[in-house]
């Protein structure tokens, strides 16, 4: 039974190699082949960042005499990464998977299904570790400070620390199971925690050198600090030296807050499973309904759609974050930004105008909002093809929420840009209708994309929403049209001038987007009615 | 209210329906019967509109389908077998959207709504989303969608499968008194109980083909349905 457990949880965890989240179907040899070395690859480069990082910090801790402060903090790391490898992996296969409830209805005894899980789980945390222990270990090998006895303590450490992040991670994902279960505006929290993650991984990493420079010049400082306020640390970083006293009773309390865990989960661990607390329930009280018109009508929907789907918000939205960081930037750092640009494109100063112009449409390109839309219809398309609709009104709804998400907040970086490029007003015109129309082509083509290449049999919506083949070409296409015209103005700018130059590009952008539309309202209009 | 002439729809190298021709009047109900595959739904989404066709004539009310799908569409509803609404709206949110859809007015729409929302018992959990409903909520709701507009034709796929026996009884009530009032019902079941007692008319369709199709009497003479119905299997099989 052991054996049969284990090797489905094996089937379920490595299915994303061997079978395509798309239609279900297993794949290729050869992709197999291409993922898997895909897989190699992204573990080369993880282990490759944080290789650099001991390195870094292995020889000047030695050379101080606190060696167990490198081990401590490659330890804390090798556990942080633990956790947050598995947390949602805790959380989605042990309190919600999919077929716990089949599971439960064989002759299984539910602690080997725990067991099962929990042994997974593990696996999983040292993994991941072993992305930071590994090269941690290899840095002090090539320091020269290895031996026997060292190597198999940290093996031991090794095998031990997974039972942390273990533990850390199955409390965390109890914790999103149980706000999941509860909390309203689900998709908004999503995409919040979700830029909060990125915000604060992107700012990490880029002050990742400056920490660690703090960290060494203070390193008998912070070595005071966490051998008095963190002795477990301490103890840890001791046992990774060799210390057989600090290794049992590290041993001690990492098994000891397991088996706490495992005790509280094995007591718990069915009614858990089977227990549906369900939202809180929200009373239907009768007010005064109101009419709408049918274009308003399909355009609430798509909103709806927009707002209540964490993937195509975070997906949809990103670059007007990127919008409002740049306005930000516009406002606060205008000097720093001309002078950084004059710098970089010397003698092109005159340039500024069209460059910020060409940015803010590079930003709007990155949400592809009308993309996905066709796919995301997946098996309610019955719905709007049943109902008395134009499938030209269909389209405009779409693309009118791609213009409201994007157009509108591109619109007020702009305007707040001219404020500092004291242009003309016939340049700013010139160039808020280039933005608009660049936004308009970019819904348009993803749009007609998504017609021709449809996937309306999904069982995820992040499978349109970043795999979709008209967000890859659409979001590509749209950046090509930019360089395009980039190299354009480098070309014949100096003979045209600016103002000529975007009236050529209004022209040419329009004239595309008419031609698109024509093709959605007659070509387009027969695929939809196929679909 | 429903007339099919010569419908044939082809899949790759497969006649999905071939030929097919009924009428269905007003104040008829007609009830579809077939074995899994027999072409049922395909003929069911073909005169909503929902599928294109190659040969043949769909017209609701007059109207050909192929030419004014829209006008058609206004004057149907469709309920197909397995309602999958739309989970990112909540029951009231979805009914309000077919009604402003449908162009129905404020006071009629509040009146149907929770008209009908009361009798299948959903009203208090029109403020849930759809995600949250079970598949005989979302049945209830697909129906309740459907009559909102008052269409004058009902296209319903399996209307009965996951709904509880009073559902079931308040829709059978629903139908006949559509029908009453002068609108039409063609819908397709596998329970043949249901069909016999319940429709005025009765298509066979096996293979694509129509084996039979008239009234019950001249259906199933004195024999029942369900013996006509095996042994028109046997017959073609």
């Amino acid at each position: 039974m052991l054996k049969a457990l284990l090797k489905k949880q094996f089937l379920e965890t490595t299915a994303f190699v061997y079978q395509s989240g798309k239609e279900g179907k297993n794949r290729s040899v050869g992709v197999i082949v291409a993922y898997v070395f895909l897989l190699l690859y992204a573990v080369v480069v993880i282990g490759a960042m944080f290789f650099l990082v001991a390195q870094t910090l292995c020889e000047p801790l030695l050379m101080s005499g606190l060696k167990w402060l490198y081990f401590a903090l490659m330890g804390l790391l090798a556990t942080l990464l633990g956790i947050i490898g598995s947390a949602f992996m805790a959380y989605s296969g042990l309190y919600e998977a999919k077929d716990n409830e089949l599971l439960l209805s064989m002759p299984i005894p539910p602690a080997k299904l725990l067991f099962v899980r929990i042994l997974w789980l593990y696996i999983t945390c040292l993994l991941f570790e072993l992305l930071v222990l590994a090269p941690a270990g290899i840095v002090y090998i090539m320091d020269g400070e290895a031996t026997i006895v060292w190597a198999a303590v940290f093996v031991m450490i090794a095998l031990l620390l997974p039972f942390l992040a273990l533990s850390l991670s199955c409390i965390l994902g109890l914790v999103i199971a149980f706000f999941a279960t509860r909390i309203r505006n689900k998709s908004l929290i999503t995409v919040v925690l979700t830029l909060a993650f990125l915000g604060l991984y992107f700012y990490g990493y880029s002050q990742v050198g400056n920490l660690l420079n703090l960290l060494l010049k203070n390193a008998q400082a912070v070595a005071d600090t966490v051998k008095g306020v963190l002795y477990p640390v301490y103890l840890l970083g001791m046992a990774s030296t060799g210390d057989f006293v600090a290794l049992i009773a590290v041993a001690g309390i990492v098994i000891g807050c397991f088996a706490i865990m495992y005790l509280v989960l094995s007591k718990s661990f069915v009614s858990l499973l089977t227990k549906k607390r369900g939202a809180v329930k929200k009373a239907y009280i009768r007010r005064d309904m109101k009419q709408g018109t049918v274009s308003g009508a399909l355009f609430r929907k798509e909103v709806k759609r927009f707002f209540g789907c964490p993937v195509y918000l975070l997906n949809g939205g990103l670059g007007v974050v990127f919008l409002a960081v740049a306005l930000v930037a516009l406002l606060v750092k205008w000097n720093w930004l001309k002078e950084t640009l004059g710098q970089m494109l010397p003698g092109m100063e005159g340039m500024l105008s069209l460059i910020v112009c060409l940015a803010i449409c590079l930003l709007t390109s990155m949400d592809c909002v009308s993309a996905p839309s066709i796919s995301l219809e997946g098996k309610n398309i019955w719905v709007l093809q049943s109902l008395p609709v134009r499938s030209s009104d269909v389209f405009k709804a779409k693309l009118k929420l791609h213009l409201v998400v994007n157009a509108v907040p591109a619109m007020i970086c702009f305007a707040v840009a001219c404020l500092f490029l004291q242009q003309g007003i016939v340049l700013s015109l010139l160039e808020a209708f280039f933005i608009v129309g660049f936004v308009l082509l970019c819904g348009l083509s993803g749009l007609a994309l998504n017609l021709l290449s449809p996937n309306l049999t999904w069982t995820n919506e992040s499978i349109p929403v970043k795999q979709g083949a008209s967000v890859v070409i659409s979001m590509f296409g749209s950046w090509g049209v930019l360089i395009g015209f980039a190299i354009l103005y480098i070309l014949l700018g100096s003979f045209v001038g600016t103002v000529w130059f975007l009236i050529f590009g209004l022209i040419i952008i329009w004239a595309v987007n008419g031609g698109l539309w024509y093709f959605l309202c007659t070509k387009g209009n027969s695929i939809w009615n196929n679909l | 209210m429903l007339r099919i002439e010569h419908l044939t729809k082809v899949y790759g190298q497969k006649k999905a329906v071939d030929d097919l021709s009924l009428q269905i009047r007003p104040g008829e109900i007609c009830g579809f019967i077939g074995h899994n595959g027999a072409g049922k739904t395909t003929t069911l989404k073909a005169c909503c509109g929902i599928l294109q066709f190659e040969q043949g004539e769909i017209y609701v009310d007059g109207i050909s389908v192929k030419e004014n799908p829209i006008a058609c569409k206004q004057n149907l509803a469709y309920i197909p077998d397995n309602p999958d609404l739309y989970d990112f709206m909540t029951g009231i949110k979805y009914l309000n959207f077919v009604a402003d859809i449908f162009g129905v007015g404020k006071k009629e729409r509040e009146e149907r709504i929770h008209k009908y929302a009361d009798l299948f018992e959903l009203t208090a959990d029109l403020a849930q989303p759809v995600s949250a409903y079970s598949h005989g909520m979302k049945q209830k709701l697909a129906i309740i969608s459907a009559l909102i507009h008052e269409p004058k034709l009902i296209i319903m796929d399996e209307p009965f499968v996951g709904l509880d026996p009073k559902a079931s009884h308040l829709l059978k009530g629903i139908m006949r008194d559509i029908c009453d009032r002068g609108g039409a019902i063609f819908f397709s079941t596998h329970v043949l109980e249901v069909a016999e007692k319940l429709c005025d008319k009765v298509a066979i369709i096996k293979g694509g083909k129509l084996r039979r199709f008239g009234t019950m009497e001249e259906v199933k003479g004195d024999d029942s349905l369900e013996e006509v119905f095996l042994e028109l299997e046997e017959k073609h099989a």
